[in-house]
């Protein structure tokens, strides 16, 4: 017993370094930041738990959130290093779990002012771990770094007002020594950013404005209400020095009169220079956007071949429908595909920028467009096979009619400029997509009856795994998308899958309505 | 009709469109085996479906036992009235199930 204490003491002894977590595929066991790995790829060297034998995994231990939201999102990826998990909660809480039996070592409670506004739900999509410190970002605008052994509060920033509309719902990514967050309120008009913080002491040490003052590609004075909040994590290369990291769309939403020009850079991929956070490069994939898509997704970094010659790329399955390869050196535009239905652009030129289909901007009309409101996919995480070197995602086939309407700017009111609305006798429906990185051709699809709201994990196993919105977890053949595998959890599946290892056992979890659930294969 | 209500002219707005309820779509299903099997769905997830049949029994398949799934969109249970009733009937029982709303 005390030696069991002990090696629990030493276990908890053991930090997660800047060193670990950018050489993170020398410990595939453990799960040191958002995406595992800094490239964003989700991918699990772990073989375990494989094609032969998923039939077998089990459910071991739940661990129920004390949300109390009425209608559960359960968004949270969470970060796993020495016996312990850690993941935050809605709305703005954090908790560490003991990995042998899912019981919370610790629970950070914050109390949230019920004046936030957080337009799309009071969620938060998980933690950073770096040393002895834990960072979230929260609801009311905070960047607090939590005790990583107790869970008290060590320090904390504010990023944001949040009575200037602002929110945040983001991982932090922690590079090097600085904690990079984000911010949402794109549907409230706040003008978006991207923030670096000391790990050490919460100081701020660069801004980035994704919607540059006084910028020509905003008439007016637009750009000060002008969104392109930055919602979801981001990803880095440690040889180019670079962060990679999604905009949303520019404000209001759908009334582009007000807004005149390409709206910079709003439904865009930024990549900033991570010591000052000055601009490198950026790609805009829906300029002028009228369609509430935003660009907020995991940027997939990879070596590929396109054209005979080995890229280093960044991959985008972006909300507009379209597949996207650019360099991700120079940002230059290499591939553009359509991975779901879409009606809106006849195509993409050279430089990647789509030729409009007229009339299917938003109007009083209400056109139908697809893809629709939450576009070909949405924020929840790709995943990219390095066993098969495939790019997988979770798709969404709706359309919607788009209508606009005046917008003025209040603040705290919400800045839309019209709505949507949804197509009668219209069956929405899905699907899990394995494409070709190089070609965005789809070499499966498997069929689901509702658009997804989960995102994939891809292991070494020959695994793919995903939920759906009717609770379901399973797992997928990755070269067929046979599915082999599944597991009714019996709530909503808005978050990430991950995997990780703890005494000799390969674990996959997934959270599923106020639910996470740890599956391993069960004792022969 | 109750004697008090007001009642409009026609009730024609009512019997252009009579809208399905959310999500209600009927389903033929054919088993590996060969049976075959319409109903109402219930439930629907990526691997298993559910279904009442036109007998209100309940059927619950994994869709790896199923060789066909057959989506009936726009199609309803109920026998078509076409024939069945005149005019002024038929303006009668629309009245009275507009009447029966609260």
């Amino acid at each position: 017993m005390r030696a069991a204490l002990l090696l629990f003491a030493l276990t908890l002894e053991a930090q997660i370094t800047w060193e670990r977590i950018v050489n993170a595929d020398a410990e595939p066991g453990n799960w040191l930041s958002y995406s595992r790995t800094l490239d964003g790829q989700r991918y699990s060297p772990l073989k375990q738990i494989e094609r032969g034998n998923v039939s077998r995994l089990r459910p071991v231990w739940m661990y129920q959130s004390w949300n109390t939201e009425s209608r559960p999102r359960f968004e949270a990826s969470p970060v796993v290093d020495g016996g312990i998990m850690y993941i935050s909660e809605q709305p703005s809480d954090a908790v560490a779990l003991d990995l042998k039996t899912g019981r919370p070592l610790w629970k950070y409670t914050r109390e949230i002012p019920p004046n936030v506004n957080a337009c799309c739900g009071r969620v938060n999509r998980g933690v950073a771990v770096l040393g002895d410190l834990v960072y979230m970002g929260t609801l009311d605008g905070y960047l607090v770094a939590l005790d990583r052994i107790t869970g008290r509060v060590r320090w904390e920033s504010q990023v944001v007002d949040y009575r200037q509309s602002y929110s945040i719902t983001v991982a932090p990514l922690v590079v090097k020594d600085k904690v990079i967050i984000g911010v949402s309120g794109g549907e409230y008009g706040a003008r978006g950013l991207l923030d670096a913080y000391d790990t050490r002491t919460g100081k701020r040490l660069w801004r980035f404005w994704t919607v540059p003052e006084n910028d020509p590609s905003w008439g007016g004075e637009s750009w000060k209400t002008g969104s392109a909040t930055t919602w979801t994590t981001g990803s880095y290369d440690p040889e180019l020095n670079l962060v990679y990291w999604g905009t949303g769309n520019p404000g209001p939403d759908y009334d582009g009169n007000v807004r005149p020009g390409d709206n910079l850079y709003s439904c865009a991929l930024v990549a900033l220079d991570a010591d000052t956070g000055k601009l490198k490069w950026h790609f805009q994939f829906t300029p002028h956007d009228v369609h509430d898509w935003d660009a907020n997704h995991v940027p997939v970094l990879a070596d590929i071949e396109i054209g005979g010659r080995k890229r280093r790329t960044v991959a985008v399955a972006n909300r507009n429908s379209f597949y996207y390869v650019l360099d991700r050196v120079t940002g230059e535009f290499l591939l553009g595909v359509p991975y779901a239905q879409q009606n809106w652009a006849k195509e993409l030129d050279a430089k990647g920028r789509p030729v409009l289909v007229p009339g299917k901007e938003a109007s009083i009309q209400g056109p139908v467009v697809y893809p629709g409101l939450h576009g070909g996919t949405n924020w929840y995480s790709p995943t990219m096979s390095r066993r098969t070197g495939m790019f997988y995602v979770a798709t969404r086939e709706e359309g919607t009619r788009f209508y606009v309407a005046p917008a003025k700017y209040r603040q705290g009111a919400l800045f839309t400029g019209g709505g949507p609305a949804g197509i009668p006798d219209e069956e929405p429906h899905g699907y899990i997509q394995a494409l070709e990185t190089e070609t965005g051709r789809p070499k499966w699809k498997f069929h689901m009856p509702t658009p997804p709201w989960g995102g994939l994990l891809s292991t070494g196993g020959g695994l793919v795994l995903g939920g759906s919105i009717e609770g379901t977890f399973f797992a997928l053949d990755d070269e067929t998308g046979k599915p082999l595998w599944h597991f009714q959890t019996g709530g909503w599946i808005n978050g990430n899958p991950v995997s990780y290892e703890h005494e000799g056992r390969q674990f996959v979890a997934i959270p599923s309505g106020r639910v996470l659930i740890a599956f391993a294969l069960e004792r022969q | 009709v109750k004697p008090d209500a007001e009642v409009p002219n026609n009730f024609a707005q009512y019997r252009l469109v009579i809208p399905f309820p959310d999500n209600f779509l009927m389903v033929r299903v054919k088993t590996r085996d060969g049976r075959e099997i319409e109903g109402m769905r219930i439930n629907e997830d990526p691997v298993s479906i559910q279904i009442r049949d036109m007998r209100d029994g309940l059927h619950s398949f994994e869709k790896a036992e199923l060789a066909s799934i057959e989506r009936l969109a726009g199609r309803t249970p109920m026998p078509s009235y076409a024939g069945k009733l005149t005019e002024t009937e038929l303006e009668d029982v629309v009245a009275y199930l507009q009447g029966t709303r609260r």
